[in-house]
Formats: structure tokens, C-alpha cells, sequence
């Protein structure tokens, strides 16, 4: 088990969902990080977590504001599809962004609805 | 038609040092920003942050010559530090901001400062912005920086637009003088 190098205590429920999640097949590793770039909680082998949760918050941010320049919307989820795997990033509140990193074997569809079921549960606790 | 000349100018710096508001004073067309909420420590200093990139222009035109700078804001904290990297893709020059008042955030200006002068070696100019606080007088940053003999160090204050167009026009003139410089030893 990963040690989380965590602002969020553990047994919180974005951790318990992030747990929950990468449990399931295909899922190689989860991280939760706080919108400007720090990392709340990951369970991501030993990857470090540091610059992949900084990079959730840019891709996230850029990718909000591309959207944005065609139409006002908030963004919910953005999928980028590697030769490998995916990462999938979700927005869960105000505060923080999600991720789910996956290898071919992933159930996209399965995944996005289990995202769903995590987001709500986690709600808007930062 | 005037001939139009571009060039990719990366606006770099500490966390908090004025890049957003560098661009923001000086571009001629609304900016493009990524800025979210901080949290934690850095929340304590200020409210948002940039975590993607920014992009503003500055143009000066003269009869027939239209020079644009397009300019790419980049996220000061070190765990940005790969957003920098893609930032500089393809640039012409650099803007390192420094906040000439203080020195806990020299350590950060310097390591990025050495970052873009080993991946890219593009002309530079190092800015020691908040000069206009008069209550505090700016420390000499340059040996804390390891800044080469030749890098050229301007004062002022980002928020003024003259300040700031004085900045980049000096930038741009480096530029141009490596551009010739290329062109010349391409010639022999």
C-alpha cells in the first residue's frame, strides 16, 4: 500500500472513493488534488504523485478555458486517450479534480459511472 | 498590407511576482487566463493563481511593419515547473519577472531562470518588478540569481504601462539583434 502523502486525512471519503475506485479493472492508479495543483490524496504505485497532480489542475484549467472560448459551461470530465491507457479527470467540486488512470482493459463506460457515484458521494467537502 | 513579423515571448517568474498582471496591463487584446483558488499556505498571499498558461499580444506598428509579441504567462510555482517547459516551446525571448523586495523568492527565480537558460538559450530580460514601493528599497538580485554579465536587468513596475512597454521593447530589440546575428552567420 502507498503511503498517502496527504492534506486529506485518511479514511475521509475522497479517499474511501478513491480506494473504492481503484479496485476496479483496468484501473491502475487514482489521485485526488485540490483545483491549484496539490495533491490531496493518490493511490499511484510509485509514481510520483507531486507533478501528476499539478498537471491535473493545467490540463483541467486549459482545457476548461478552451471550452469556455465557444460557450459558457463548466467543465465535467475530460478523457485523454493514450496508445496505453487513459486518464480520466473529472471536476468533483469547487475544490478538487479527480483522476483515474487506466490501462486498455478499462471499461470507459463502466468507470464514468462509478465517477459519477463517487462525485456525489464525496459532495462538497474540499 | 503591412508585413507582419511574430514573435513568442515567455512571461516566467516566482508565485505572486505580477506575471498575470504583466499581461493584463499590457496586452492589446483581452487575455486569455487560467487562474483557479489557491489553497493551503499560498492561499494566505493571494486569492488565485495561474496553473495552465496565459496568452495576451502587444503590437507596434510602423508604416508597413507590424511586429506582435505574442506573450505566454506561465505558472510560477516549482511544481509547474513541466508547464514552463511546454510553454517555451518555440519561444523567441523571455520575461523573468523578480520581485526586487524580496529575497525568500530569489531561490525559485533562480531555478528558473537556470531551467530556461539550459533547455532553450533565448534572449532574456529579467524585470525586478514592485520598484515603485517606495517604502522598500530593491536589493540587488543578480549574484543571488547567477545572472551572466550580459543579461539585462530593468526596473520598474509591471502595473504601469509604460514600465511595462519599455520591458518588452527591450526585449524585442534582443531579439532582433539575434535574429540578424542568425541570419548573418547563415549568410556566410
Amino acid at each position: 500500500m502507498t503511503a498517502i502523502p496527504s492534506m486529506v486525512a485518511p479514511g475521509t471519503r475522497v479517499v474511501d472513493e478513491l480506494r473504492r475506485l481503484r479496485r476496479f479493472p483496468g484501473v491502475t492508479g487514482t489521485v485526488a488534488a485540490s483545483v491549484d495543483g496539490l495533491v490531496l490524496a493518490a493511490e499511484i504505485g510509485s509514481t510520483d504523485p507531486g507533478p501528476f497532480a499539478a498537471l491535473m489542475a493545467s490540463t483541467f484549467a486549459l482545457a476548461e478555458r478552451l471550452a469556455t472560448l465557444t460557450s459558457s459551461t463548466t467543465i465535467q470530465e475530460l478523457v485523454v486517450r493514450t496508445d496505453g491507457g487513459y486518464v480520466v479527470l473529472n471536476a468533483v467540486n469547487e475544490f478538487t479534480v479527480m483522476a483515474v488512470i487506466g490501462d486498455l482493459s478499462l471499461n470507459l463506460g463502466r468507470i464514468k459511472i462509478e465517477l459519477r457515484d463517487a462525485i456525489a458521494a464525496i459532495g462538497d467537502q474540499p | 498590407m503591412e508585413e507582419l513579423f511574430r514573435f513568442k515571448v515567455v512571461v516566467a517568474g516566482p508565485f505572486g511576482v505580477g506575471k498575470t498582471a504583466f499581461i493584463e496591463c499590457i496586452s492589446g487584446v483581452p487575455t486569455v487566463g487560467s487562474e483557479v483558488s489557491t489553497s493551503g499556505e499560498e492561499s494566505r498571499s493571494k486569492k488565485t493563481t495561474t496553473v495552465g498558461i496565459e496568452y495576451g499580444t502587444f503590437t507596434l506598428i510602423d508604416a508597413d511593419l507590424k511586429i506582435e509579441l505574442v506573450l505566454i504567462g506561465t505558472p510560477g510555482q516549482d511544481r509547474f515547473s513541466a508547464v514552463r517547459e511546454v510553454a517555451a516551446i518555440g519561444a523567441d525571448g523571455i520575461v523573468l519577472l523578480v520581485n526586487a523586495t524580496d529575497p525568500a523568492t530569489w531561490p525559485t527565480a533562480r531555478s528558473i531562470y537556470q531551467s530556461f537558460r539550459t533547455s532553450c538559450d533565448l534572449p532574456v530580460v529579467v524585470v525586478a518588478n514592485r520598484c515603485s514601493l517606495a517604502h522598500l528599497e530593491p536589493l540587488d538580485f543578480r549574484p543571488a540569481l547567477g545572472l551572466r554579465d550580459e543579461v539585462v536587468v530593468l526596473h520598474g513596475d509591471v502595473v504601469d504601462p509604460d514600465d511595462s512597454r519599455r520591458f518588452l521593447i527591450e526585449l524585442l530589440s534582443q531579439i532582433l539583434d539575434a535574429e540578424t546575428q542568425n541570419v548573418g552567420e547563415m549568410m556566410q
